[in-house]
C-alpha cells in the first residue's frame, strides 16, 4: 500500500481543495477519493489529513458540517468555500507552472 | 491572507473547544471504522491534539496546566504558603501605604482646575523673599497686568468662633474669585461666587465652612445653609460648606472662608484692610491663555515697577514677582528638590521591606524546590525539557506574588482608611488606588514574582537532574542546601533588618531628645496672645499703644510673673530665618525681643549682657552659643561685629541654645535684636505665670477688653504649641518603629527557617554524629556556623547603612543624629538576641530529640 510517499511536498492542501470540490466529503472519502482518482499512487496519511482539515478550516477555505456517512456514522462533511475555490485556482496554477517548469528542465537536460 | 477573519474562526474555536473537539472524535472513530485495519489508523488521541494545535491554543492549555499543578502543589503544603502569602501581603501592603500617603501628601497638585496656569506669586528683591504681599499691591497687581486672566487673594487670621466667642478658628478671607476660578464644588449649601457678592444676595456677611469644621460643630448636617453664626461677635451667615476634596489654596488649612471685602465687618470698622500697606495676603494668579511662567513673570515686572514708581516707600525699584505652579504645590525648585529627597528616602526604606520580604520568600522557595529535585529529575528523564520541569517552580512564584500582591493591595487600603482615621493629615487622602499606587503595586509584585519564581528556578535548572534522578537528589539538593546563595540571602535580610532598626532607633532617640531633653528654654509656664492688630486696621502707633496699656494691666495681676513683647512667638509657626556664608550649614532665626525675654524664657546669658532699653535695634545684637562657635570658632565673642565678614552689627551677647521653633533640630542657631517700635506694634504678648499658665490666659483676655472691646486677641499655651511641634516626629517614630518590627520578625522567621531547613536536611547525619557521641557544641556549630558567620556579616554592613539612611535624615523635619551610639548599640543588641533565639531553637529542637529516632530519618 503506498504511503505518503507518493505525495509531493505541499501539493495536500490543493489535492483536498480540488477533490471536494466535486461536492462535499468527508475525511475518510477525501482520502478515498485521492487514493482512487490516482489510481492507488497516492495515499494520504491520516496523520497528515485531519491537521490538514484544521487549517483549510481556520484559514475560512472550506466549511464542516454534520452529517452521516454512507455505513451511517456520525462524521464532518467538508466543502468548499467562495474564498477555497479561489484559494483553488491559485494553488492549481502554480502547480502547473511550477511542472511546466520543471518539466521544461528535464526534457533539454 | 484573511487575517482578522482567521482571527475570528480562532477565537470561535476557542470558544466552542468541547463542540469541534467531539465532532472530530467521531469523525476519527468513523474514519477508523471504515478502514478496515483500525491498527492502521494511528493513535488518535496524538492525532487530535495535532489537529487542535493548529488553532494555536496550545500555550492556552499549557499554561492552565501550569496554574492547577502550581495551585495543587500550593493547596499540598497550607502551612507553608499561608506564611508566604501573609509575609507577601505584609510587605506589599506596608510599601503601598506609605507610597499612597506619601503620593497624596507630598507629591499631588491641589485639587483646583488647571492647576499648570495657577501660581501663587512670591514678591521677590536682591537678597529678599516674601511669601505674601500687602493687599494694595495685590490690588495694584489686578488693575494694571496683562498676563493674568484673574488675580486671586488671601488673607489668613484667627478669629472668635461661636456665640461666647470662647473658641478660636482659622479663617481665611479671600477675594470673591475665589471658588469660582479654582473650581471648588459645594458639600452642602452653596459657594458664594463673584456675582452674588456685587448684587444684594450676600449684601450681609457670609461665610462658607471646611468639611471638618461641618463636621465637627454640626454634625455634618445637610440643612446647615441659611443658619446664623458669630465671627468675632458679628453675625454672619452659612451659605455653604466646601467640598472634602478642596484643599484651600496653598495648603494652610482653613476652618472658614469669608469674603475679603466683607473684612471690615468682623474688625475694627474703622480699620480698612484692603488698603493697609501693614497687612499681609497671598496673592495667586491665573494665567492668561497661552503664557508660560516666564512670560507671566516678565509681563508683571513693568506692573512692579509703575507701583514702585507711585509707593517708593514700600515697594523697592528693582522688585518682582516670582510664579510659583499649583501643580508643583507651589514650591520653589529648591523645595521641590527637598521633598523630593524625601520621598526616595523614603521610598528607600520601604523599598527596603520589600527586598527583605522578597529575600525571606525566595529562601522559603529555594527550600521548598530542592525538596523537588527528585520529582524535577524524573520529570526531566521522561523527556520533559529544562524550562518545563522548572515551569512548575515558577508559576508557583507567580502564583503567590499575584495572590499576595492583592491581599497586599487590600492591606495596604486598609490601612490608608485606619490611618485616616486616627491621624490628621494636612490634606484628604484617599482611600482608593490611584495610578501611582496601581502602579507601585504592579511593580512591587513584579519584583516579588522574580525573587520568589525565579531565583529558586534558576537554582534548580542549573543542577544535573540526570545524575539526581538515578540518587534520588541526594547529591543535588546537598549542593543546594549548602549552596553560599541562601546564606547570603539571610546575610541580606539581616543587614536590611538592622538599616530599620538602626534607623527606628534612631528616630526614637530624637523624640527622646524632643521631649525629655533641656531644650534650652522653659515654656510649660507660659501663655501667648496674638491680637492681630494690622487687621483691625491699627497702625503701629496704635499698636504700640494698645500693647503697653494691655501688657501694664497683665502685669499687675498676682498670677503673671512677667510679660515681654516679641515679634514672633517661640514654637509659633511664622519665623524669620537668614544662612550666613561665615556659618555655612547652620539655619540662623531671627528674633525681635524686649530685654525681660530672656528671663522669661529662662534662657541663661552665658557672655556679656542682655539688652538695654537705650540700645539700637540695628546694630546691638545676642546670638546663641552654636552660632558663636560655628562662626567665630569660641564662645566668648562679645564685642564683635556680627556677622563676621559684614560688620553691621555689635554683639552684646552670647545666650545659651534654646531651639525655638524647632526644638529637635541639631543644625540651628538663634541672633536676637531689640524689638522695634513698628515690630512692637504688631508683635505678640509672651506672659509667665507664677504657676499654672492656663490661669493667666483669662486676665490676658480680660485686660484686651478693658484697653479695645472690639479686638478678639487669640490666646494659647506654649505648652499645646510643643506638642503640635512633637506630632510629627512622633507619628513618623511609630511608623519607623513598625516597619523596623515588621523587618524584625522577617528576619527571625527567615533566620530560623534556614536553621530548620539545615537541621531537617542533616538529621541523618546528626543522628550518626550523636549515636557516636559527638558533643552538643560540636553540633550546633555544624548546624549554625555558616549561618551565623552570613547574618554577623549582614548585621555589620546593616549598621553601618543604617547611619548612611540616618544621614540623609540629617535636616528637616526628623533631625536624626547619625552619631548617637545608643541606636548601634540597641539594634546590635536586639538583632543579636532575636537571631540567636530564632537560630537556637529549631536547633535544640533537633539534638533533644532521640538519635535513633533521627538515625531511621531518610
Amino acid at each position: 500500500m503506498p504511503r505518503d510517499d507518493g505525495l509531493p511536498p505541499g501539493t495536500l492542501v490543493l489535492l483536498i481543495l480540488r477533490v471536494i470540490a466535486g461536492g462535499p466529503l468527508h475525511g475518510y472519502a477525501i482520502a478515498q477519493r485521492i487514493a482512487q482518482l490516482s489510481r492507488d499512487e497516492l495515499s494520504v496519511e491520516e496523520g497528515s489529513l485531519y491537521p490538514a482539515l484544521q487549517k483549510l478550516l481556520l484559514k475560512g477555505w472550506v466549511r464542516a458540517s454534520p452529517a452521516v456517512s454512507e455505513t451511517g456514522r456520525q462524521v464532518r462533511e467538508y466543502r468548499l468555500t467562495p474564498a477555497g475555490r479561489k484559494q483553488l485556482d491559485a494553488e492549481r496554477a502554480n502547480h502547473q507552472r511550477v511542472s511546466r517548469a520543471i518539466a521544461a528542465v528535464l526534457e533539454s537536460a | 491572507m484573511n487575517r482578522p477573519g482567521e482571527w475570528l474562526r480562532r477565537v470561535w474555536y476557542l470558544l466552542n473547544r468541547r463542540r469541534f473537539d467531539e465532532a472530530l472524535r467521531q469523525e476519527m472513530d468513523a474514519h477508523r471504522a471504515e478502514i478496515g485495519r483500525p491498527a492502521r489508523f494511528g493513535n488518535t488521541l496524538r492525532l487530535r491534539e495535532e489537529s487542535r494545535d493548529v488553532w494555536g491554543w496550545r500555550w492556552l492549555d499549557t499554561l492552565w496546566l501550569d496554574v492547577t499543578l502550581a495551585a495543587r502543589t500550593l493547596r499540598r503544603s497550607p502551612g507553608v504558603t499561608f506564611v508566604s502569602l501573609t509575609v507577601l501581603a505584609v510587605g506589599i501592603g506596608v510599601n503601598l501605604a506609605l507610597f499612597h500617603l506619601v503620593s497624596a501628601i507630598l507629591l499631588q497638585p491641589p485639587a483646583v482646575n488647571s492647576p499648570d496656569t495657577l501660581a501663587k506669586f512670591v514678591r521677590r528683591s536682591q537678597g529678599s523673599v516674601s511669601s505674601s504681599v500687602p493687599p494694595p499691591l495685590a490690588e495694584f497687581v489686578r488693575r494694571h497686568n496683562t498676563v493674568l486672566s484673574a488675580v486671586l487673594t488671601k488673607g489668613t487670621v484667627d478669629v472668635a468662633w461661636g456665640d461666647d466667642g470662647s473658641r478660636r478658628v482659622q479663617a481665611a478671607f479671600v477675594s470673591a474669585n475665589w471658588f469660582d476660578d479654582l473650581g471648588a464644588v459645594a458639600e452642602a449649601g452653596r459657594l458664594f461666587r463673584e456675582r452674588d457678592l456685587q448684587t444684594a444676595a450676600d449684601a450681609t456677611p457670609v461665610v462658607v465652612l471646611s468639611y471638618d469644621l461641618w463636621q465637627r460643630e454640626f454634625g455634618g448636617r445637610p440643612d446647615v445653609a441659611g443658619r446664623t453664626v458669630r465671627v468675632n461677635d458679628r453675625p454672619a451667615t452659612i451659605v455653604g460648606v466646601a467640598s472634602r476634596w478642596f484643599t484651600n489654596g496653598d495648603f494652610d488649612y482653613a476652618a472658614v472662608w469669608l469674603p475679603i471685602g466683607q473684612i471690615d465687618a468682623f474688625f475694627n470698622p474703622a480699620g480698612r484692610f484692603d488698603l493697609d500697606w501693614e497687612n499681609r495676603v497671598d496673592l495667586f494668579g491665573r494665567f492668561a491663555p497661552g503664557l508660560t511662567p516666564p512670560a507671566v513673570q516678565r509681563g508683571l515686572r513693568p506692573v512692579m515697577a509703575a507701583l514702585s514708581g507711585e509707593r517708593p516707600a514700600e515697594v523697592v525699584a528693582d522688585e518682582w514677582l516670582e510664579p510659583r505652579l499649583a501643580s508643583d504645590r507651589f514650591m520653589s525648585s529648591r523645595d521641590r528638590r527637598e521633598v523630593f529627597s524625601i520621598v526616595l528616602a523614603v521610598g528607600g526604606l520601604t523599598l527596603l521591606v520589600l527586598i527583605i520580604v522578597c529575600l525571606n520568600l525566595s529562601n522559603v522557595m529555594l527550600a521548598r524546590a530542592v525538596s523537588r529535585v527528585r520529582e524535577t529529575s524524573i520529570r526531566s528523564a521522561l523527556g520533559a525539557s529544562r524550562w518545563q520541569a522548572i515551569r512548575h517552580v515558577v508559576f508557583e512564584g507567580v502564583m503567590l506574588a499575584a495572590a499576595g500582591g492583592a491581599a497586599g493591595l487590600l492591606l495596604g487600603l486598609a490601612a490608608v482608611r485606619v490611618l485616616n482615621a486616627i491621624v490628621p493629615f494636612p490634606v484628604p487622602v484617599s482611600a482608593m488606588p490611584d495610578w501611582p499606587t496601581t502602579l507601585g503595586c504592579t511593580g512591587a509584585v513584579a519584583v516579588a514574582a522574580i525573587a520568589v519564581g525565579a531565583l529558586p528556578a534558576w537554582k534548580i535548572g542549573r543542577r544535573d537532574l540526570a545524575s539526581a534522578a538515578r540518587d534520588g537528589g541526594e547529591r543535588a539538593s546537598h549542593g543546594l542546601q549548602s549552596a553560599r546563595l541562601r546564606s547570603w540571602l539571610v546575610a541580606g535580610q539581616v543587614a536590611g533588618c538592622a538599616v530599620l532598626l538602626v534607623f527606628a532607633g534612631q528616630m526614637q532617640r530624637g523624640l527622646d531628645r524632643l521631649l525629655t531633653h533641656d531644650v534650652g528654654f522653659e515654656f510649660d509656664q507660659v501663655a501667648v496672645m496674638d491680637a492681630s492688630l494690622a487687621a483691625y486696621g491699627l497702625d503701629p502707633a496704635a499698636g504700640r499703644a494698645y500693647w503697653s496699656a494691655v501688657t501694664e494691666i497683665v502685669r499687675t495681676h498676682p498670677d503673671v510673673e512677667q510679660a515681654v513683647l516679641v515679634d514672633h512667638a517661640p514654637l509659633g509657626r511664622a519665623r524669620n530665618e537668614s544662612r550666613w556664608a561665615s556659618a555655612p550649614g547652620l539655619s540662623v532665626t531671627r528674633h525681635a525681643v524686649e530685654p525681660g525675654f530672656f528671663s522669661l524664657m529662662r534662657i541663661p546669658i552665658l557672655f556679656g549682657r542682655t539688652f538695654q532699653p537705650a540700645d539700637d535695634p540695628t546694630s546691638a545684637v545676642i546670638i546663641s552659643e552654636s552660632v558663636a562657635t560655628r562662626m567665630y570658632g569660641h564662645r566668648d565673642v562679645v564685642g564683635r561685629e556680627f556677622p563676621r565678614d559684614d560688620g553691621a552689627a555689635r554683639i552684646v551677647g552670647v545666650a545659651r541654645d534654646a531651639h525655638l521653633h524647632q526644638p529637635h533640630a541639631t543644625n540651628v542657631g538663634e541672633q536676637y535684636t531689640l524689638i522695634s517700635p513698628a515690630q512692637a506694634g504688631h508683635g505678640l504678648l509672651l506672659v509667665r505665670a507664677r504657676s499654672d499658665a492656663a490661669r493667666v490666659v483669662g486676665p490676658m483676655r480680660e485686660a484686651s477688653r478693658t484697653v479695645a472691646d472690639y479686638i478678639s486677641p487669640a490666646t494659647r499655651l506654649m505648652r499645646a504649641d510643643f506638642a503640635h511641634a512633637a506630632a510629627v516626629p512622633s507619628l513618623a517614630r511609630w511608623i519607623a518603629a513598625l516597619i523596623a518590627l515588621v523587618a524584625l520578625l522577617l528576619a527571625i522567621f527567615g533566620v530560623s527557617g534556614l536553621v530548620s531547613y539545615v537541621a531537617s536536611l542533616r538529621t541523618k547525619e546528626i543522628g550518626i554524629r550523636l549515636a557516636l557521641g559527638a558533643s552538643t557544641g560540636a553540633i550546633v556549630q555544624t548546624l549554625l556556623g555558616r549561618t551565623a558567620m552570613f547574618a554577623m556579616l549582614g548585621a555589620v554592613l546593616g549598621l553601618g547603612g543604617g547611619g548612611a539612611a540616618g544621614l540623609l535624615f540629617a535636616g528637616d523635619p526628623l533631625f536624626l543624629n547619625t552619631l548617637d551610639a545608643s541606636p548601634y548599640g540597641g539594634a546590635a543588641l536586639v538583632l543579636g538576641l532575636s537571631v540567636t533565639a530564632a537560630a537556637l531553637w529549631p536547633a535544640q529542637r533537633l539534638l533533644r530529640a532521640d538519635p535513633l529516632k533521627a538515625l531511621r530519618v531518610d
